[in-house]
């Protein structure tokens, strides 16, 4: 008996009662859409995810000036900066085995114009090792120099949404932008970096040498004498062990600081490459969570598919007889309900497919998140779907065969 | 001339249900048939005619004792093997016509040929010549429940012809059909007859038994009678040709 027919019988008897196999594949439907939106939501967070460990650059730690609990008043400048630009060498220099680059950052915010155009921006007072350690490169210009840095040059460096704010179309280059009446040449223009972990438009920044932002921007005499700094960014080595490096780190700005056994940390560590794979570990999380949901309305799918199986044999007990009578073999039955079975199973994936795009689709829309959606995970998910169908359609289908013809076909 | 088929001390009992009585519905039972024969079956209900029926069709299997159908011995064949042998050695017609209701008289006919794996293009080719041969070939496409009971008996036969058997068991033929349509099924088994099926049927009418070339009676499982007569002549289905 070949598969086409036995096909066009399965599907004969499926569209006799079509609301009831419509209704018998819910379940499959709906275990297939969690899966697709699960992966769809799940791949999307992991996408975005990399892209935002890539944005920040790989194996970033940070160094911020006051301890934890004084993070939220660090808006008072100048009184909380514990960190200064020789931590930020000393650390370079003496954990070179951990530190690929360390660079110190002066942070401020203001008014930025340039002709008629003005844009409120944040900006940066940052040394060379800044590019390094964010692995960020220029779409135009040149960096800073060696005296640049040392003067405190009225130079800046834009990134693309200053520029684009500040210059339309226009090439900001050699043009001058002033910030608290500080008038800066612009060298560069940063690549365009994107979003940040926490949805801030990188590039939505302005960078000066750390020289210049102290002594002529920010302007405070505090901070000229202690060369102090708001946070340091570190770039460690790749392969180091990051818990390891951030005790080192630690203990050496401890005792830079000469902070007492017992005493707070007068700084905040924190490992960004950490925090975000910390969050990759929680979307994995909710993804299991998802699966585990997922696997249940499957199996609860395949039981559905199993009881109706069951009704459809008895109700169709002679048939079986009468096929049985002009020659099916055992085999013939098992198998027709067989693909009866996964025929139902893999429409309702099919189904579920339409289902769980579109759901995924909508979600996105509705929510912001980021939608990956994927053939391979749909085939596969209907695969499952009809595997799914020949496995609880076995033993209908084994009460089917084993049916005796005669009784089979006494039967009313 | 070896016979068609041939039984020997055929004995078949089943019980009611777990622990219900045992009913012995056949005790013994020695008979050839022979090729080329109209056999009527004839006995009051729960004589075994029934059960010998589904014996030598091969829908169920003796107690003890043996058939051999075209000398070979059933009990032998595996139960694929017995489904090959329905397929293609017998064709049934049933009293209640047993056609699938959803199906159209085509795919009715073309259902033994399914089995055969025929391609659709073939099986739809044969059932068609089948239907024809039984005059039915304008209402292939008719679902059983748009047919008469008379029209439905004959792609039933049409379904039994469709296998291209040489023997063809009937069950009570004739049973759900009024008397002039009777007569049209059972001329149009004669002529089937005539053209080299055997044909064994199944019968509690005197009336009908008498198409038959020989007549062999049940009654409690055993054959009381069995004799050789001159068949009545079945009118041809004039009327329906009309």
């Amino acid at each position: 008996m070949s598969l086409g027919a036995t096909l066009a019988i399965a599907i004969e008897a499926l569209r006799a009662h079509a609301l009831r196999s419509l209704l018998t594949m819910l379940g499959i439907v709906i275990g297939v859409a969690a899966v697709i939106v699960m992966i769809a939501v799940g791949d999307g967070a992991r996408r975005q995810l990399e892209a935002q460990i890539k944005s920040l650059g790989a194996n970033l730690m940070m160094v911020f000036s006051a301890s934890p609990t004084f993070t939220g008043a660090r808006a008072a400048v100048g009184s909380t900066f514990t960190l200064s630009e020789e931590d930020a060498f000393a650390i370079g220099r003496e954990l070179s085995d951990y530190v690929a680059a360390a660079a110190p950052a002066l942070r401020g915010s203001g008014q930025i114009v340039a002709g008629n155009a003005n844009w409120s921006t944040t900006f940066y007072g940052v040394t060379p090792e800044y590019f390094e350690v964010r692995e960020w490169t220029l779409a135009a210009g040149r960096l800073f120099d060696e005296a640049e840095i040392n003067g405190a040059a009225k130079v800046a460096i834009l990134g693309q949404t200053v520029a684009r704010e500040l210059f339309g179309e226009g090439n900001p280059l050699e043009q001058t932008v002033r910030i608290r009446t500080v008038p800066l040449t612009v060298i560069g223009v940063l690549a365009a970096k994107g979003q940040s972990p926490s949805g801030t438009d990188l590039d939505d920044v302005l960078l000066m040498p750390i020289t210049t932002a102290r002594n002529r921007v920010l302007g405070s005499t505090t901070l000229a004498k202690s060369r102090a700094v708001g946070s340091i960014q570190i770039k460690l080595l790749e392969g180091v062990d990051h818990k390891e490096a951030e005790e080192k780190i630690r203990e050496l700005l401890r005792q830079r600081h000469r902070l007492q056994p017992g005493q707070d940390d007068d700084f905040t560590l924190r490992n960004m490459t950490e925090i975000l794979q910390a969050r990759e570990d929680s979307s994995k999380t909710m993804s299991w969570l998802l699966a585990a949901v997922a696997s249940v309305s499957l199996l609860v799918g395949g039981i559905g598919i199993m009881n109706i199986m069951f009704v459809s044999v008895t109700e169709r007990t002679r048939e079986i007889g009468i096929r049985r009578a002009v020659g099916a073999r055992a085999k013939d039955i098992r198998r027709q309900f067989l693909v009866e079975a996964s025929l139902l199973a893999a429409i309702g994936g099919l189904i579920g497919c339409l289902v769980g795009a579109g759901g995924s689709l909508l979600l996105g829309r509705l929510t912001g998140w980021p939608i990956e959606l994927s053939l391979g995970s749909m085939l596969l998910s209907v695969g499952f779907a009809a595997t799914i169908g020949i496995f609880f359609g076995f033993t209908p289908a084994q009460k089917a065969a084993r049916l005796s013809p005669i009784e089979a076909l006494r039967h009313e | 001339m070896k016979p068609l088929i041939e039984c020997r001390a055929l004995a078949k009992s089943y019980r009611l249900g777990e622990k219900g009585a045992e009913i012995h519905a056949l005790r013994g039972v020695t008979i050839d048939i022979y090729a080329g024969e109209i056999t009527a079956i004839m006995g009051p209900s729960g004589s075994g005619k029934s059960t010998f029926m589904n014996l030598i069709g091969c829908l169920d299997t003796p107690t003890s004792g043996t058939i051999r159908i075209e000398d070979k011995d059933v009990a032998q064949l595996s139960d694929d093997g017995l489904a090959a042998l329905r397929n293609r050695a017998i064709g049934f017609v049933f009293q209640q016509f047993n056609l699938l209701p959803r199906a159209t008289a085509l795919d009715n006919v073309a259902l033994p040929l399914i089995y055969r794996g025929l391609s659709a293009h073939a099986r739809r080719a044969h059932a068609l010549k089948r239907l024809a041969e039984v005059g039915l070939a304008e209402r292939a496409h008719h679902r059983p429940t748009e047919l008469s009971g008379g029209q439905q008996q004959r792609v039933a036969i049409a379904r039994a012809l469709a296998a291209e058997p040489r023997l063809i068991l009937a069950d009570e033929p004739t049973g759900a059909l009024d008397s002039a349509t009777s007569i049209e099924i059972m001329a149009l088994l004669q002529r089937l007859n005539d053209q080299g099926i055997t044909l064994v049927l199944v019968t509690h009418e005197q009336e009908i038994a008498a198409y038959a070339d020989r007549i062999i009676v049940f009654r409690d499982g055993r054959i009381v009678d069995d004799r050789h007569q001159a068949r009545r002549q079945a009118a041809p289905a004039s009327g329906d040709e009309a």
